[in-house]
């Protein structure tokens, strides 16, 4: 299938300082893409160029078959990331009024609102003015705003920041609707945890240029491995983990109180798990704890990204 | 065309539903009202002034007593004419009238023979207005006989003993003294009041004619010669040329006071204009800034083009306007119906035809059109540029100071409208839709029309186009007003800068 969206070899800069750098990826249908990088890493500008608001200097950009333009823009929502609405509107006109811009009838689009609404779980607030919502209700209607003509793809910037735990899940249950009903939805994200339970894909980009595109799995298998170890204090682990060819993560940490050490050792290949578990039982480690670690994107950032990197949008 | 007409309703909607919508609504006839009530308040509440004459003998003082009963004649006259004009008299039939108040002896006959000529032409509610109009000014006793004693009454410090709540005060005191070797008395006024002349100039123009008389008598002529050149009234009448050729004789074309409407309602209708521009101006660059600050154009651009929401703007605020001139003119009409019924409709029939003048509509339509998308354009592109009031107040300054030129020149073309320097500010395209209504009613020749229009439409297009490149500017690449200069400098030389996003 084709994809919903690509990149080829797509540059952008402002009074010659570049945003994006020649950046080439694709949106596979139906799926849930993330858009990760550090601070000024080019995100926003790759989404609003997606979304019509920018062109590119260089390179082509196909959205839904074609170039962005008014009728495939019709077909896409867009959350962007500095977010806002009429305050002196109701909750069900503002998204009622995006709606109908879209393309919906007035009816249909009033309907619509009413609907989202009431599944979202604001339809006792449906009447009320913008500016007497809370944050996360303002922000929960405009992203139903964006989604109110029910759009083939939607693309979300930052959809997450500023919400409190119990909205963030609230909006993790909108996208995960979203991929039931076959849309395919792009979104960015500074919070590793959010795109790791929701992305089946993800487009890792730093200073303009993509690091990395894949499956979440394959981004995971990036990441270093590692175990936790905790023996009894006295043990001489380190010399263990050096004779074996074992490296530590950090430095070993001794609990006094608890009379034990940890360490996090790095593990090269998954057998090095079983490796590792076999030479503190040779070695009558006195063990208290053994943890292989799952890895997590954070890692697969921190390692292609750098240490230094801010995991933000 | 749909994203335009959901724009311009949504526009439309959020300013309707407004406070400020209604509050703008009434505001202009209340200040109309007020404007009226506190003129005639001032006219009306005008106390009788009270003053004394300190004279050796009476000569001089009888004179000034026979000025005071003329005075309440003439002013009753003045009452009478007004009247006249209101109720949509003939202009014969009040010449005649007034002509039969000028030869009764007193104010009581001159009344009546007003009232023989015109009949029953008069509405019956104006019936009651023929009464004597009130004294402006009394003579009372001296309290005392200096002006060192009478100093105390004229400072306030005393009161005269008689007389109503305002004639309890001494005004001024006149002091006459013969002068040896002239006709006419050596007077002095003495009053605390510094700014109003009034009865300086009715106490001067009273000794004046008594010297005048006295001088006639001593050169021989008779009492009832002096009466006769007393009645010699050489009366200017005027005619516009302008309406020999539409009329053909001599009666109507001569210039009245219905000639003069068309100037008033010019200005007023350049005032309406005014107001309307300046109050929807003013609204978009506050809802645009508002959207910028809230961070909702970047919404609107996903679902609509820069040229769509700066169209439906002002498609939607234009709405608004109207709404507001088609409320102000309801209650125009509203208002003139009720003055026709409490005997106003003359006037009101007057103004009436001149508002509904296919000419002057016209000019003001087009005014209004051009004057509001030249205004209108210019206050969205700023208010794309803004994200505080700060910053839209400091860029609104100097185009308030610009638009309040209109207001002033407004007064000198009035009553000069061909004044060369008024004829080369309504070619500066700023001015023109104003300037060119206040000039209308004198009488624009067909080719400043048009080359007026044309001007007009030239400038909104390039306006309408600089404000396109400001709006998508400032909505898309979200410049602010600092970077406006540099932003159209370097347009013509090399890119504009604007903040990278992440």
């Amino acid at each position: 299938m084709d994809p919903v969206l690509s990149f080829d070899q797509v540059s952008k800069s402002y009074g010659g300082a570049p945003a994006v750098r020649e950046l080439s990826f694709s949106v596979a249908p139906g799926t849930v893409c993330g858009f990760l990088g550090p601070n000024g890493a080019g995100k926003s500008t790759s989404l609003r160029m997606i979304a019509g608001i920018h062109a590119p200097d260089a390179g082509t950009i196909r959205l839904l078959g074609a170039p962005p333009n008014h009728k495939t823009l019709k077909r896409i929502g867009f959350l962007p990331e500095e977010r806002g609405l009429y305050k002196k509107m109701r909750a069900d006109a503002a998204i009622a009024y995006f709606g109908a811009l879209k393309g919906l009838s007035g009816a249909d689009a009033r309907k619509r609102a009413r609907e989202l609404l009431e599944a979202g779980g604001l339809g006792a607030h449906r009447r009320k003015l913008v500016k007497t919502l809370s944050k996360g209700m303002a922000q929960k209607v405009q992203i139903l705003a964006a989604i109110a003509h029910d759009p083939e793809f939607v693309i979300l910037d930052e959809p997450f920041s500023g919400l409190d735990p119990v909205n963030q899940k609230s909006f993790e249950e909108i996208v995960r609707d979203l991929r039931a009903r076959g849309r395919t939805v792009l979104f960015s994200t500074h919070v590793m945890e959010h795109a790791e339970r929701l992305c089946d894909s993800i487009v890792l980009i730093a200073k303009g240029r993509k690091v990395f595109e894949g499956g979440v799995e394959e981004a995971l298998a990036l990441a270093p491995r590692s175990a936790l170890v905790e023996t009894d204090a006295g043990f001489d682990l380190a010399g263990i983990l050096t004779t074996r060819n074992f490296s530590l993560r950090g430095a070993i940490l001794s609990v006094a109180e608890q009379n034990l050490q940890r360490a996090e050792i790095v593990l090269e290949t998954d057998s090095d798990s079983r490796r590792l578990l076999a030479a503190l039982v040779e070695a009558q480690a006195p063990l208290r704890l053994f943890e292989p670690r799952k890895p997590h994107l954070h890692d697969v950032f921190v390692r292609l990204v750098g240490e230094n990197a801010t995991p933000a949008g | 065309m749909r994203e335009i007409f959901l724009i311009a309703r949504r526009e439309y909607l959020a300013y309707v539903t407004a406070w400020g919508f209604w509050l703008q609504i009434i505001a202009l006839p209340i200040f109309g009202i007020l404007g009226g009530l506190v003129g005639g308040l001032a006219a009306n509440s005008d106390p009788v002034r009270s003053f004394a004459i300190i004279e050796t003998g009476s000569e001089w003082t009888q004179v000034i007593d026979a000025a005071l009963v003329k005075d309440i004649k003439d002013q009753t006259e003045d009452k009478l004419d007004e009247i006249a004009l209101n109720s949509g008299l003939p202009e014969d039939l009040a010449e005649q009238a007034g002509e039969a108040f000028d030869a009764a002896p007193d104010i009581e006959a001159a009344l009546a023979a007003w009232r023989n000529v015109v009949g029953d032409r008069l509405p019956a509610s104006l019936q009651s207005a023929l009464k004597p109009a009130p004294a402006r000014f009394r003579r009372v006793a001296p309290p005392e006989t200096s002006i060192e004693g009478l100093r105390p009454f004229l400072i306030g410090e005393k009161t005269l003993a008689n007389g109503t709540k305002e004639g309890d005060k001494l005004y001024a005191a006149l002091i006459l003294n013969s002068k040896p070797g002239s006709i006419g008395p050596e007077a002095q006024y003495w009053s605390a009041n510094l700014t109003n002349p009034a009865l300086r100039q009715f106490l001067n123009a009273a000794l004046y004619d008594g010297a005048r008389e006295k001088s006639l008598s001593n050169a021989g002529l008779t009492r009832d010669n002096i009466t006769a050149i007393g009645k010699i009234n050489t009366r200017i009448k005027s005619f516009n040329p302008k309406r020999v050729a539409e009329a053909g004789n001599s009666a109507s074309q001569a210039v009245t006071f219905r000639d003069q409407l068309p100037f008033i309602v010019g200005m007023i209708m350049t005032y309406v204009l005014w107001s309307a521009v300046l109050g929807v101006a003013n609204t978009l660059l506050m809802g645009v800034m508002e959207e910028r600050s809230n961070k909702i154009l970047d919404t609107l651009l996903t679902s609509a083009s820069p040229g769509q929401i700066l169209i439906g703007k002002l498609a939607g605020v234009a709405a608004v306007s109207l709404s507001l001139l088609a409320s102000w003119g309801i209650m125009a009409a509203g208002a003139g119906m009720w003055a026709a019924s409490g005997g106003a409709a003359g006037i009101v029939q007057s103004a009436a035809e001149t508002a509904f003048n296919p000419a002057l509509l016209g000019i003001f339509a087009t005014g209004f059109i051009f004057g509001y998308l030249m205004y209108g354009s210019m206050f969205l592109a700023m208010g794309s540029l803004c994200e505080t009031l700060q910053e839209a107040q400091s860029l609104m300054t100097p185009i308030l100071f610009v638009m309040m030129a209109p207001l002033l020149v407004m007064v000198f073309a009035l009553s000069n409208p061909d004044l060369a320097w008024i004829k080369i500010m309504s070619w500066i395209p700023i001015f023109t839709p104003f300037l060119m209504l206040v000039r209308a009613p004198a009488g624009l020749e067909s080719w400043e029309i048009l080359g007026m229009m044309a001007l007009m439409l030239v400038t909104t297009g390039v306006m309408l186009w600089l404000a396109g490149l400001v709006f998508r500017a400032g909505a898309l690449r979200r410049l602010n007003a600092a970077d406006l200069g540099r932003f159209l400098g370097v347009r013509t030389k090399k890119p504009a800068s604007a903040t990278p996003e992440s």
